[in-house]
């Protein structure tokens, strides 16, 4: 049995709002890698930080990226290397847990 | 036209995407429960070792040679693939994944240039290496068959090569009939008797004579080869009954450890059937010791047994409970198990039509819980909510001793960046 007056909202319902939808582009290209060091903290990426890296976008010099370098995945700008073939991909956000002390 | 698409080493090259430290190094890949080697990337392939080499006579080779060796993540795999076919559908929307590194695009358009497809072919390469970091390589032509041939020799070419109707016969007679898709080492020595050694011969061949020696296939291949399409798209449909079975990493000798067993494979199959979004109405298990090549008949033994629900379900505790109670039905003392197989049949899509004599509350209720446990495991992962019997390990589990992270799949498995 239905009951009680309907909701004034109804027919205004939305989609919850959904991360991937918003940071995710590409989804085929999308990875996600964590941080295991502090040594980007100038780049206000910390140890702990969740990257979405984006394959499928383009790269420009100033672009800060993944890469490979001596059997590793690391972070730099585009500029600063060599082979092209090296870069895993555009970092497009960086997500960072805030942890109260 | 027909484009052909698959991985280079796929098994091989899906381990090395987030390894770096493995670029330009040999790779090998073994068979469930660490058997044999399935798959090897080209620097493994340079050592000697061959696909179907058992792990145990290798063993030595892989650690001299500095084989990186894994046990085969199909979970891995799984998602390679899905990602490089959503990228296919991009270019293509008629798409037939025909295994799980190789797919035909269908096009429609004729109008293309051999140049337009040899562009369509390099973008796509291009991108799959670096969107998703797998080599590809493709192969163009108006039939299956020759694109797949057009594929194997596209290493040649760069990685890309497309049909050129004036090339075409040079490229048949340098090409074996053996190595025809849909040919075989028994129809090839038929041939060969027959004074058919080269494809371009097969492609010449009367298609009654071709039928007559090969049956129906045979007749298809000659047609493809004559660039009139023959073979259909195969369409995956929903698969009416549904497998789940293991070799186990070492012999069962007691009913409760099989249980254990039964109750986890029948797990996996239920989940399956509710990916497919069906329901089942008979179960059936059959436990083996696997001694095919033993003659002492004391060491061979294999048993099965079926059981019909009561209704049509989807629930996993109805089915597992099924399954479990058939075991005393078919178990024998004394055999060392080696594995078991849970099946599922009579299988239709839910909820087309229910028991009317049923209260439908319990249905429902028990189908609001089934949905609530695939989230839970969509979201923390397959087992993260386990029937208590299944959770019982007792070290039967298949041997994955070399397994990878499930890198893009699992949180606690993504890749770090130092």
């Amino acid at each position: 049995m239905i009951t009680g007056f309907p909701s004034p909202a109804q027919g205004y319902e939305d989609n919850k709002l959904d991360l991937n939808s918003l940071y995710i582009k590409h989804p085929a290209a999308t990875v996600f890698m964590t941080v295991d060091t502090n040594r980007y903290s100038s780049s206000c990426i910390f140890k702990g930080d969740l990257l979405i890296i984006d394959r499928a976008r383009r790269i420009n010099p100033n672009s800060l990226v993944v890469y490979e370098s001596q059997g590793q995945f690391v972070i730099g700008r585009a500029y600063g290397i060599k082979d092209e073939a090296l870069i895993t991909g555009a970092i497009t956000h960086v997500i960072h847990t805030v942890r109260e002390k | 036209m027909i484009l052909h698409a698959d991985g280079n080493s796929f098994y091989a090259s899906c381990e090395q995407i987030f390894r770096p430290d493995l670029r330009g190094k040999p790779v090998a890949v073994l068979s469930n429960n660490d058997g044999v080697i399935i798959a090897l990337n080209k620097e493994a392939k340079a050592t000697g070792i061959r696909r179907g080499d058992p792990y145990f006579k290798v063993r030595d080779i892989c650690a001299g040679k500095k084989i990186a060796v894994f046990s085969s993540n199909y979970t891995l795999y799984a998602d390679i693939a899905r990602r490089i076919t959503s990228i296919y559908m991009e270019y293509a929307p008629d798409i037939e994944e025909y295994s799980i590194d190789e797919s035909f695009l269908f096009f429609d358009q004729c109008s293309f240039t051999k140049q337009d497809w040899y562009d369509i072919g390099r973008e796509l390469k291009q991108r799959i290496y670096k969107e998703v970091g797998m080599p590809i390589c493709v192969g163009v032509a108006p039939t299956k068959t020759l694109a797949k041939l057009y594929n194997k020799k596209a290493k040649e070419h760069g990685g890309v090569f497309v049909y050129d109707k004036d090339e075409i016969d040079p490229l048949l007679e340098k090409t074996d009939c053996g190595t025809i898709w849909g040919v075989g080492p028994a129809r090839a020595a038929r041939l060969r008797q027959r004074g058919i050694r080269n494809a371009l011969s097969l492609k010449h061949m009367s298609l009654y004579e071709a039928k007559k020696l090969m049956t129906i296939q045979g007749f298809a291949t000659v047609q493809e080869l004559n660039g009139i399409p023959c073979i259909d798209k195969i369409i995956r449909t929903k698969k009416d009954v549904i497998t789940s079975s293991r070799q186990f990493s070492k012999r069962i000798y007691d009913i409760p450890t099989l249980e254990c067993a039964i109750v986890q494979y029948a797990e996996l199959a239920v989940e399956r059937l509710r990916q497919q979004a069906c329901e089942c109405k008979a179960v059936s298990i059959y436990i083996s010791t696997c001694n095919y090549y033993s003659d002492n008949p004391d060491e061979q033994y294999s048993n099965g047994a079926f059981a019909t629900l009561p209704r049509m379900t989807s629930y996993t505790p109805d089915i597992v409970d099924a399954a479990r109670t058939l075991l005393p039905r078919v178990f024998r003392y004394g055999y060392g198990y080696k594995s078991i197989m849970v099946t599922l049949m009579d299988i239709t899509p839910a909820a087309c039509q229910g028991n009317l004599w049923i209260d439908p509350r319990e249905d429902i209720k028990k189908r609001d819980f089934m949905s609530s446990l695939d989230a839970i495991s969509q979201s923390y992962g397959r087992g993260a909510i386990t029937l208590a019997k299944g959770f019982e390990r007792q070290g039967w589990e298949m041997r994955r001793s070399f397994l990878s992270p499930c890198w893009t799949t699992r949180y606690q498995d993504i890749p770090k960046v130092h």
